[in-house]
């Protein structure tokens, strides 16, 4: 058993552990976000697409219903 | 740690010396001169044969990577093999990483305008400070050697990210000191033991993939 290797590794995890824990604090309180690589661009572009579609969808009917109302008037 | 597009440049900070975009030209144009001199290198001292191992390494280190830490930070998080790699051998190293980090900025793991910066960080600077870390303190103890080789490269590799984006602007240096590099300080933790284990199961089970660890 490598017991000199084994407890400088024990040493460093706990330090690190108390380091990040800290870390962590620091983020949570700081004004800036880590910013990385965003998997969900696509789904956000999505969205987008369908809530446009559902607005012209929207629009196209209202379009509709007023022309139909005028039809009936000329009539 | 990869540097994702679209952050350096995206300055919180007005006080960076060069500008940003300019920064990222100037870490290609160091990264692409290193490149050529060390891809020589590797060309003289390296056969056909060796482009087939070189070939399974960047597999590997590609598939490793795609596996994400849980941490509770908006981060990419992820073991790398950097400290393995540049013990086999530093000249296949950088060469397999330049290619790994070429893959990964078209899979969501840094980015094309970045990739500059990442292959001077992950395969050039990475290998170096794994490989010169592990050979100053094996005299002392070999399997303290490759932990601290694996958790020093990852760490260092913290620090020197949290200074180009304080010089970029990105974030301000005691930000990067004390969150990026603790953050990357847990995933070296784990790269050391990953290290470490791999090293000691291929001295058992491939010697010649280890050389550093049989010729002493």
């Amino acid at each position: 058993m490598d017991y000199k290797a084994l407890i400088v590794v024990i040493v460093v995890i706990v330090l690190t552990a108390i380091v990040a824990s800290n870390a962590m604090h620091e983020y949570e309180n700081s004004n800036y976000a880590l910013e990385e690589h965003n998997h969900d661009d696509g789904e956000h572009d999505e969205d987008n697409t369908h809530q446009q579609q559902h607005e012209n969808h929207e629009e196209n009917e209202e379009y509709s219903q007023e022309h139909v109302t005028n039809d009936s008037k000329s009539q | 740690m990869h540097v994702p597009d679209g952050l350096i440049g995206n300055s919180h900070i007005t006080s960076a010396i060069i500008n940003p975009e300019y920064q990222l030209i100037i870490y290609a144009i160091i990264s692409i001169i290193l490149i050529v001199i060390i891809f020589n290198k590797f060309r003289k001292n390296h056969t056909e044969k060796d482009i087939i191992q070189i070939a399974l390494f960047v597999v590997a280190c590609v598939i490793v990577q795609m596996i994400e830490l849980p941490l509770p930070v908006p981060a990419c998080v992820h073991i790398s093999l950097i400290t393995i790699l540049a013990l086999y051998d530093l000249e296949s190293s950088v060469v397999v990483y330049t290619f790994v980090t070429i893959i990964q900025a078209f899979l969501g793991e840094g980015g094309i305008s970045t990739l500059g910066i990442n292959v001077l960080n992950l395969a050039i600077l990475g290998p170096l400070f794994a490989y010169y870390i592990y050979n100053f303190l094996k005299s002392y103890n070999k399997n303290m050697a490759l932990f601290l080789s694996g958790f020093g490269t990852i760490t260092l590799l913290g620090i020197v990210v949290s200074i180009e984006y304080a010089l970029a602007g990105t974030y301000p240096i005691t930000f990067g000191l004390s969150v990026i590099t603790p953050i990357e300080a847990v995933v070296g933790v784990l790269e050391g033991i990953v290290t470490v284990f791999v090293m000691n199961a291929l001295l058992k089970i491939k010697p010649e993939l280890v050389p550093v660890l049989n010729n002493n």
